[in-house]
């Protein structure tokens, strides 16, 4: 055989193992495949729940699994090996593959992944191993913290003893062996038997154990007060083999270990020769479990045990023993000894063994005697948690169950509650109308609705069913008992192995006393609704037989019990456990041996099925009548869910989650207890549903005058238990309850009372013609892995979340909450493109230009070079020298004097002519530069030579430093020693004698002005320093410009000449102001000559040439020498200006339509 | 602090004088007004003439600078100095002409020079600028058409040619012609003239409210 190593121990583990039998380290990794996207749009289609299976997490897997042949390898080992007490890990898992408790252990090892969180609080709420080995004082304390606190810890266990599958596990198989009821063991103190025994140690495990489950023992005790003079031999019996176990399973065992106390050898033998050789799959622990109490009552039921422990082979070990515990109970009416259940559940669980003290009950309602070991089953459930407390109450009540007169109640019941409650109910329903034989039906229905179920989950139905068939003491109900174990295919083993536990539970057909089933009620008071319904399954067994013993509440119940949970339908079946037990006892062995053959039919995992011949044992049976199921509840998004008919379509434990209905039995009882404020929703919800229920119950069942006992206890427990429960609850459901769970809401219609009037409603229920193929609805479908919701993603193990809070804690790809949340979509595409109106768009491509505009640079603008001619410059230069030259030199006098005078000449030459002879004194004034000599000097020269004909006496005097000069050239002219024209200077002057030369005049208008005031502040000539009195006409002329005769200013500027008529004219007075002027500058003396400022004006050559005529000079210098070039040359002037702006404008014109041209020729 | 004082009182003083000056030249019968008035325009005529002889200083400097830093046209600065220095002691010579009586010959040199600095190159030079004025003028006209074609400069050369043809030997016997291109020219002559008036007028009124400050200061 092929060994494979483990990764962490590195021990060799045979390939068949999946998790390493030395560490439960996972030898072979198994993940999880994402499901078919479902893209958006797309209608979820309808699949298979194996199909499914691949998706669920490994340690779901691992619970749906089942390791059918290891488990019957080690099941015949405890069973064989009593003693040993340490069945091995691997054997167990190898056996039960399937077993959810074994993928705990392997869980709490190793797979921390893939565990759920409310798997990890187990673990963390473990006790250690250590503890387990404390003394029952301390044990207690530490188990009363969870219940399933001692799961987890014995799955920690497990770790350190790999040849044992659990501790508390093992501790099952203990009490299989007649050597577990060894007192001494200190084991059992820590599994709580000494709390059970010792009555003052009870209060303490209450202290430490949850509230809520405090609070349910306390109920438990109370209404089992009666039956407590039995406790102590319970107890007593129960120690050694509880030591294991937690408080909660060895709560359990402890009430199965009545049964168990006394059919240890009988039930171990039958074990050990079944399970070794059918059961191979069952563990040590489970095999152990049926040991027990199968020995101890009759044979006959220990067969069926047997049966359903061979076709559990896949159970877990523990569970395998429940359903050996209370595989006897059945048995227990005969025996009626509360020990046997102590024994049985001696080393199991606390919650296990409540389950077995529920069956035991139900043992104890069948004789009378056996209230005292109800009694010790009421303490004994005080350890282990309500909802395991509720399936021991619901056995009590089975027994009831028959003789209840309104089996309609339980079937309305079940049918309000949620359906995985229901289912649970429902499974314990038909127990009680398995009285009748058509309970066979139901069970049917059952197997083929829990196909597809977990096993663990079916096992609970499969434990009610054959409960409910329990209260008929007839053989029939041991073929609901096997059609359950074929319905329970999918089911857990230990659940299954609870229905069969329960089944012997159903054994006790004597109608239950009122006692034990208002202690379940008050006990179910304060648990939550689900686990309340797990009791009230039971109660309204109970109240159906006070009520209405009559069996037709069983269809009832088996109807609503196809809408529980598969594993709280098992729970439920515990029940109905007294009805197996009569199955079993009808047909004994082959019952139970077909029973689990069937499962193994049904389900592929071959533990599960069942031998067809079975199924075919309750087919054959009269069909239950059908009865309309109705939901006490609506279910939210639950709604939709159609009850788990073709459980194949619905994962088992959604399919548990839609059943919700069956906690309103229990509510009846506990709602009068419960503070709604304390509940949950939807705990409250199935308190509304459940109300109506228990009202009805109330009046109808004849439990009133029984409940009159218990109901001071309830009273008196609840008020310290729901407050404790209330801390438990919240301590429980801390963590934030989905919206599924909290869509739970109390249904309208299905009251209690309609249903109650309306029993005939319920076979329908019964038949399963309401449980419709499991599809999955939108809700399942949405939580699949983000990749159904968003397409094209394929997420791997990477991409799948794993939920981290919550009861979906450990759950990967559940929700599809990125995807819901983020509302992936594509995003919505906007445009780009800018939205403008044409005024924004004019502007923008306004501001676009200007801003190209500064980009660009503007050309250089040159001024065009003009063009220097020079030839031209020398044409003009030689036409004007020859036209002034050759006139001039060749003497022609073409160009004829001015005939006439002008009036200012002639003003001018009046006024000089009128001068006084010889006496005249002119001030003349030189203000001409040497460039404009020429000019001003023939025209000047005329006027200078009247002056001297005239004898006048002469100062000169200039505002120009050149000015000086002038005056000498111009004495020259009329010198007659250089003049070369005497004729035309008649008179000769002399310096000093006729004239002065006062020099220059500084100061322009200043100057003018003070030489107008004063002329004699120029008091001497400037060369020879004679003074004014030194000429001798001169002398008069004094301190006043008005003592000259005349004043003639030569000049050639028009602002000089302006000057001095402003600055002298009115210093002269009366005397006249005469100008030879330049011919630029007579248009502005002209003026002042028109206006008679200046009395006569000689300006130019022209003006000299008339001033000559005048004076009647005939050779003058300008009138004979100058004249005819003076004339040539400014025709000459005259017409070049004229022909070469012609000839220019045309030149231009030319160029321009040149360029046009060009233009013209380019575009 | 002087700053701000001297600016003021050459204010006050350019203000005071100008209106001394002017109220003497309206007043003549108040005689310290005619009196401060004359002492004021002598001052200016001082000023004037020894601001001649700064002028003729900063030229003889700045050529020297010139000849002594050998910039360029220093050659020019040197003639230009040398004349000054030679006109300059030939006008001194003038001055002394009275003891040159006795040294005829020095005073025929003199007078030689002078006559030649004046009459062969002074005034011949700026005639002969003159001369080259008129062809230079005569030049413009003609291109002038060719650079511009507009009414302004068909107007300029019309008023040219008409002003030469009214000053010619041909016109002058064209008394209408010669009378309408003398009134013309008289007329916009006068407008000048009273341009230039209404100028000197506002130019002295804001020297006298010491509005424009050509003494300096703000």
């Amino acid at each position: 055989m092929a060994s494979i190593t483990c990764q962490t121990c590195n021990m060799p583990n045979p390939d068949t193992l999946e998790i390493c039998q030395y560490c439960g380290t996972p030898l072979k990794n198994r993940g999880t495949e994402p499901l078919p996207t479902i893209r958006p749009g797309e209608v979820p289609v309808k699949q298979q729940t194996s199909e499914l299976e691949s998706t669920l997490p490994s340690w779901l897997r691992e619970m749906r699994k089942g390791d059918g042949p290891d488990a019957a390898s080690s099941a015949p080992k405890a069973s064989s090996e009593p003693s040993s007490s340490k069945p091995t890990i691997p054997q167990r898992k190898d056996v039960a593959p399937s077993d959810f408790l074994a993928g705990l252990s392997n869980l709490s090892d190793d797979d921390d992944d893939a565990e759920p969180d409310w798997l990890s609080n187990i673990k963390g709420s473990m006790p250690p191993v250590s503890s387990s080995a404390q003394p029952a004082a301390s044990a207690p304390e530490d188990e009363s913290v969870d219940w399933l606190g001692g799961l987890t810890g014995a799955s920690s266990t497990s770790a350190q003893l790999p040849d044992q599958p659990v501790d508390w596990l093992a501790g099952f198989q203990e009490p299989t062996s007649p050597q577990t009821a060894q007192p001494s063991q200190p084991s059992a103190m820590d599994w709580g038997f000494d709390d059970q025994a010792d009555e003052p140690a009870q209060p303490a495990a209450q202290e430490e154990t949850p509230d809520w489950l405090s609070a349910l023992k306390a109920q438990d005790t109370s209404l089992n007060t009666p039956a407590q003079p039995k406790a102590p031999d319970f107890s007593s019996e129960s120690e050694p083999s509880m030591g294991d176990f937690p408080d909660w399973l060895s709560g359990l065992g402890g009430e199965s270990a009545p049964g168990a106390g006394i059919q240890q050898t009988p039930t171990s033998s039958v074990f050990d020769d079944d399970t070794s050789a059918d059961s191979g799959g069952l563990h040590d622990w489970l095999s152990g479990m049926p040991e027990s109490p199968a020995s101890p009552v009759t044979p006959t039921p220990a067969a069926p045990i047997e049966d359903s422990a061979s076709g559990l082979g896949d159970f877990s070990d523990w569970l395998n023993n429940l359903g050996g515990d209370k595989a006897p109970e059945p048995q227990i009416p005969g025996s009626s000894t509360p020990t046997q259940n102590a024994d049985v559940f001696g080393d199991s669980p606390d919650w296990l063994s409540s389950l077995g003290s529920d069956s035991a009950s139900t043992a104890s309602t069948a004789a009378p005697s056996s209230a005292a070991p109800v009694a010790d089953d009421s303490e004994s459930m005080g350890d282990f948690p309500d909802w395991l407390n509720n399936l021991g109450g619901e056995k009590s009540p089975e027994p009831q169950i028959p003789a209840s007169p309104t089996p309609t109640q339980n079937a309305n019941v079940f049918d309000d509650s949620p359906d995985w409650l229901s289912s649970l109910g429902g499974e314990s329903t038909p127990s009680a109308s398995t009285v009748a034989p058509s309970s066979a039906v139901p069970v049917a229905d059952d197997a083929g609705d829990m196909g597809d179920f977990p096993d663990w989950l079916s096992n609970l139905g499969g434990d009610s069913t054959p409960a409910a068939s329990a209260p008929a003491p007839t053989p029939t109900p041991a073929a609901p008992v096997a059609q359950d174990a074929g319905d329970m295919g999918d089911f857990p083993d230990w659940l299954s192995n609870l229905g069969s536990d329960s089944t012997p539970a159903a054994s006790t057909p004597a109608p239950m006393s009122a006692a034990p089933v208002a202690q379940d009620s008050g006990d179910m008071g304060d648990f939550p609704d689900w686990l309340s319904n797990l009791g009230s399954e039971g109660t309204p067994a109970m109240q159906q037989p006070q009520a209405s013993p009559a069996s037709p509440v069983t269809p009832a119940d088996s109807s609503a019990g196809a809408d529980f949970p598969d594993w709280l339908s098992s729970g439920s079946a515990e029940s109905g456990m007294p009805t197996p037990p009569a199955a079993e006892e009808t047909s004994p062995a082959a019952g139970g041996a077909s029973l689990f053959d069937g499962l193994m039919i049904d389900s592929n995992i071959g533990w599960l099925d069942t031998p067809s011949e079975e199924k075919e044992k309750p087919a054959a049976e009269p069909p239950k009548p059908s009865i309309p199921m109705q939901k006490a509840f609506r279910t939210g998004s639950l709604e939709g869910l159609s009850p788990p008919q073709s459980s194949d379509e619905v994962p088992d434990w959604l399919a548990n989650l839609n059943a919700t209905a069956p906690k309103k039995p229990q509510e009846p009882v506990g709602a009068t207890d419960f503070p709604s404020d304390d509940a949950f929703d939807w705990l409250s919800a199935d308190k509304g549903g459940a109300t109506p229920s228990m009202t009805d119950a109330a009046p109808t069942g004849g439990f009133a005058p029984e409940t009159a006992k218990p109901t001071p206890s309830i009273e008196s427990s609840p008020s310290a238990f729901l407050t404790d429960s209330s801390q438990n609850l919240d301590s429980i459901f801390s963590m934030e309850m989905p919206d599924w769970l909290s869509g739970f809401t109390p249904s309208e219609t299905p009251a209690p009372s309609n249903v109650t009037s309306t029993p005939t409603e319920q076979p329908p229920a019964l038949t399963g013609d309401n449980l419709s193929p499991a599809d999955l609805p939108s809700w399942v479908q949405a939580m699949r892995p983000i990749e159904s919701v968003v397409g094209g993603t394929q997420g791997g193990l990477d991409d799948q979340v794993v939920e981290q809070e919550g009861p979906l804690a450990g759950f990967r790809s559940v929700l599809p909450t990125q995807a819901s949340a983020l509302g992936v979509r594509k995003p919505k595409s906007y445009a780009i493109k800018l939205q403008v109106d044409p005024t924004q768009m004019t502007q923008a491509t306004l501001l676009e230009n200007l801003i190209a505009s500064e980009a660009e640079s503007r050309p250089v603008v040159t001024a065009k070079q003009v063009v220097n001619i020079r030839g031209l410059r020398w044409i003009i230069a030689v036409i004007l020298l020859l036209v002034t030259l050759v006139p001039g030199v060749i003497g022609l006098h073409f160009f004829p004097l001015p005939a006439t005078s002008s009036e200012q000449a002639t003003s001018f030459y009046t006024i000089v002519n009128n001068l006084p002879d010889d006496s005249a004194k002119v001030l003349v004034v030189f203000d001409y530069q040497p460039g404009y000599a020429g000019e001003m000097e023939h025209a000047a020269a005329p006027v200078m030579r009247h002056l001297i004909n005239k004898n006048a006496r002469l100062a000169f005097v200039s505002t120009l430093p050149t000015g000086v000069l002038m005056s000498d050239r111009i004495m020259d002219l009329v010198d007659p020693d250089t003049n070369p024209a005497p004729e035309i200077v008649e008179k000769y002057y002399k310096k000093g004698e006729h004239y002065i030369d006062l020099g220059y005049l500084p100061g322009d208008a200043a100057g003018i002005q003070v030489f107008a005031k004063n002329p004699k502040m120029l008091g001497n000539d400037w060369q020879d320093g004679k003074l004014w009195e030194d000429v001798e006409d001169l002398k008069q002329i004094g301190d006043s410009l008005a003592n000259f005769d005349a004043a003639i200013v030569l000049t050639d500027n028009p602002d000089t000449g302006r000057m001095w008529i402003e600055q002298a004219g009115l210093a002269l007075a009366t005397k006249p102001m005469l100008m030879v002027v330049s011919a630029q500058a007579a248009p502005m003396i002209f003026p002042y000559a028109e206006s008679g400022q200046v009395k006569g004006l000689v300006s130019g050559l022209v003006g000299g040439a008339r001033y000559e005529q005048l004076i009647q000079q005939p050779k003058g210098r300008v009138s004979y020498y100058y004249w005819d070039s003076y004339g040539a040359g400014m025709i000459a002037a005259e017409l070049v200006i004229v022909f070469g702006g012609l000839w220019a404008l045309i030149q231009r014109l030319r160029t321009r339509r040149a360029e046009q041209n060009r233009d013209e020729d380019e575009e | 602090m002087m700053k701000r004082i001297f600016p003021v009182i050459n204010a006050v003083i350019a203000v005071a004088a100008g209106m001394i000056v002017l109220a003497g030249y309206f007043i003549t019968t108040v005689p310290e007004l005619t009196f401060f008035r004359e002492l004021l325009l002598k001052w200016s005529v001082l000023l004037a003439g020894i601001a001649v002889v700064i002028g003729v200083a900063n030229l003889f400097a700045v050529h020297w600078q010139k000849i002594t830093q050998r910039k360029p046209g220093a050659a020019y600065s040197l003639v230009l100095l040398s004349f000054f220095l030679i006109t300059f002691t030939l006008v001194l010579s003038v001055h002394s002409a009275p003891a040159l009586e006795a040294y005829p010959g020095l005073r025929d040199a003199q007078k030689f020079f002078l006559d030649f600095f004046l009459n062969g190159m002074m005034v011949p030079v700026e005639i002969s600028l003159m001369a080259l004025l008129t062809i230079t003028l005569l030049y413009s006209s003609v291109r002038m058409l060719r650079w511009r074609i507009d009414l302004k400069a068909i107007l300029f050369l019309v008023a040219a040619l008409l002003a030469l043809i009214s000053t010619g030997p041909l016109t002058l016997d064209i008394p209408v012609l010669g009378d309408l291109i003398q009134l013309i020219s008289t007329g916009g002559a006068r407008g000048i003239l009273i341009g230039v008036a209404l100028g000197t007028l506002t130019t002295g009124l804001r020297i006298l409210l010491s509005a424009d400050r050509p003494y300096g200061g703000k």
